[in-house]
Formats: structure tokens, C-alpha cells, sequence
């Protein structure tokens, strides 16, 4: 997954300590996020998204070609 | 105040965590030495021990239990694997050990396997914390 976090993060100059204090995690977890190699929990990103002000899709993204093509709205609810 | 992001410093998780990761790893340890005691020793001071050792083990859980709540989401998730590798590593060992003595020897003090086990969840906290370093 990529993420925006660290972008966000020295653009509020924070370091990971204090952000890691502000969301209730270690700060080697908010390494772990900022360079890819951890995902957050649900949880934790609405906690990370709400602190900045902003929705989970805008600071954590998944690579275009893992998304699921979209489903047409009148394919999905066929039959109702 | 910005920080290198590779920068290792004690935050205060870590310091928090400390006891009572120390408190556990060296409850276990004396818990095994003490279950290993037990089976050499006679009469009064058999009971003793196994008090002891009761008190010990009820320590350790205690610890973990305290070790478990203060740790953060991804921390949970290394230990839960760790855990699972602990689990397996000494059941495929005992398979081993039960194998090449061919079933019939004697028992090994359980105490030897609490100590494998304390063995291989360090190895596997090791292994699976290795990943996000």
C-alpha cells in the first residue's frame, strides 16, 4: 500500500514519536507504515485520517492495478 | 522537531513494555528451572518447589498478560506469530525427540519443553519483527 503519511506528518513538522503518541501506537509502527512495510488496521487509519483532517483514501492508496474493476450500480442490484 | 526515520531511540512504549517483558522472560526461565528441580528433590522439599513454582508460573502469566495489553496493533500481530511459530517448532521438535528415542524412553521434564518453547517465541518474535524493521 502507499501512503502519504510521511509527507503529512513533516508537513505538520512531527516527529514519528509524537504522531505514534497522538494515534496510541509505538513510533516503530508509524516507521513500519511510513515506509510500506506495515498496513494499519481500519481503526488506525480512520484514527491517523481523523487527526489530519482528512479521508483514509486521501493518505493511504492502494496501486490502481489491485483495485477491483467498479461495478455498474444496476449489475449489483439486479434481481431487486 | 523532525527525526531520521531510521532513527532507533527509546520512546515511552518501549520503556513501559520493559518490565514487563523482562519480569516475564525471567519468570519463565525460573519456572522451568524450578519444574526441572522439582523431580530431583524429595519430600518437604518437593512441596516447596511446586508452591514455588505455582507462584512463579502465575507470575509469568501475569507478566504476559501485562506485556500483551501494552503492546500497539503490529506488535500484537508479531506476537501472535511468534506465538503460533513457538507452538509449532516445539510440537514438531517433541515429534522428533519422540521419534528417535522410539517412544519408550523417559518422559522429558516438562520444564525442558516450557524452556523450548520460551526459546522458540524469542526466535520467532526476532524472525517476524525483523520484517518491519
Amino acid at each position: 500500500m502507499n501512503t502519504r503519511l510521511r509527507i503529512l506528518r513533516t508537513g505538520k513538522d512531527w516527529s514519528q514519536e509524537e504522531l505514534a503518541t497522538h494515534v496510541g501506537v509505538t513510533r516503530q509502527t508509524i516507521n513500519a507504515i511510513e515506509t510500506g512495510k506495515y498496513d494499519p488496521s481500519l481503526p488506525l487509519a480512520i484514527k491517523i485520517a481523523h487527526l489530519f483532517g482528512m479521508h483514509v483514501e486521501e493518505i493511504f492508496l492502494l496501486p490502481e492495478k489491485e483495485l477491483p474493476r467498479p461495478v455498474r450500480h444496476d449489475v449489483l442490484f439486479k434481481g431487486r | 522537531m523532525h527525526e531520521p526515520s531510521g532513527a532507533i531511540k527509546g520512546s515511552e512504549f518501549d520503556i513501559k513494555q520493559r518490565h514487563p517483558f523482562l519480569s516475564f522472560y525471567l519468570s519463565a526461565a525460573a519456572f522451568s528451572v524450578v519444574i526441572v528441580l522439582v523431580g530431583h528433590m524429595h519430600s518437604f522439599w518437593q512441596e516447596v518447589a511446586r508452591v514455588l513454582a505455582l507462584l512463579i508460573g502465575a507470575f509469568a502469566l501475569w507478566s504476559f498478560y501485562k506485556l500483551f495489553r501494552l503492546t500497539d496493533e503490529r506488535q500484537r500481530q508479531t506476537n501472535e506469530q511468534a506465538l503460533r511459530f513457538a507452538f509449532l517448532a516445539t510440537l514438531v521438535l517433541s515429534l522428533l525427540v519422540g521419534l528417535v528415542r522410539g517412544f519408550d524412553s523417559p518422559l522429558v521434564p516438562c520444564g525442558a519443553i516450557l524452556a523450548v518453547m520460551l526459546i522458540a517465541w524469542s526466535v520467532g518474535l526476532i524472525l517476524y519483527s525483523w520484517r518491519y524493521r
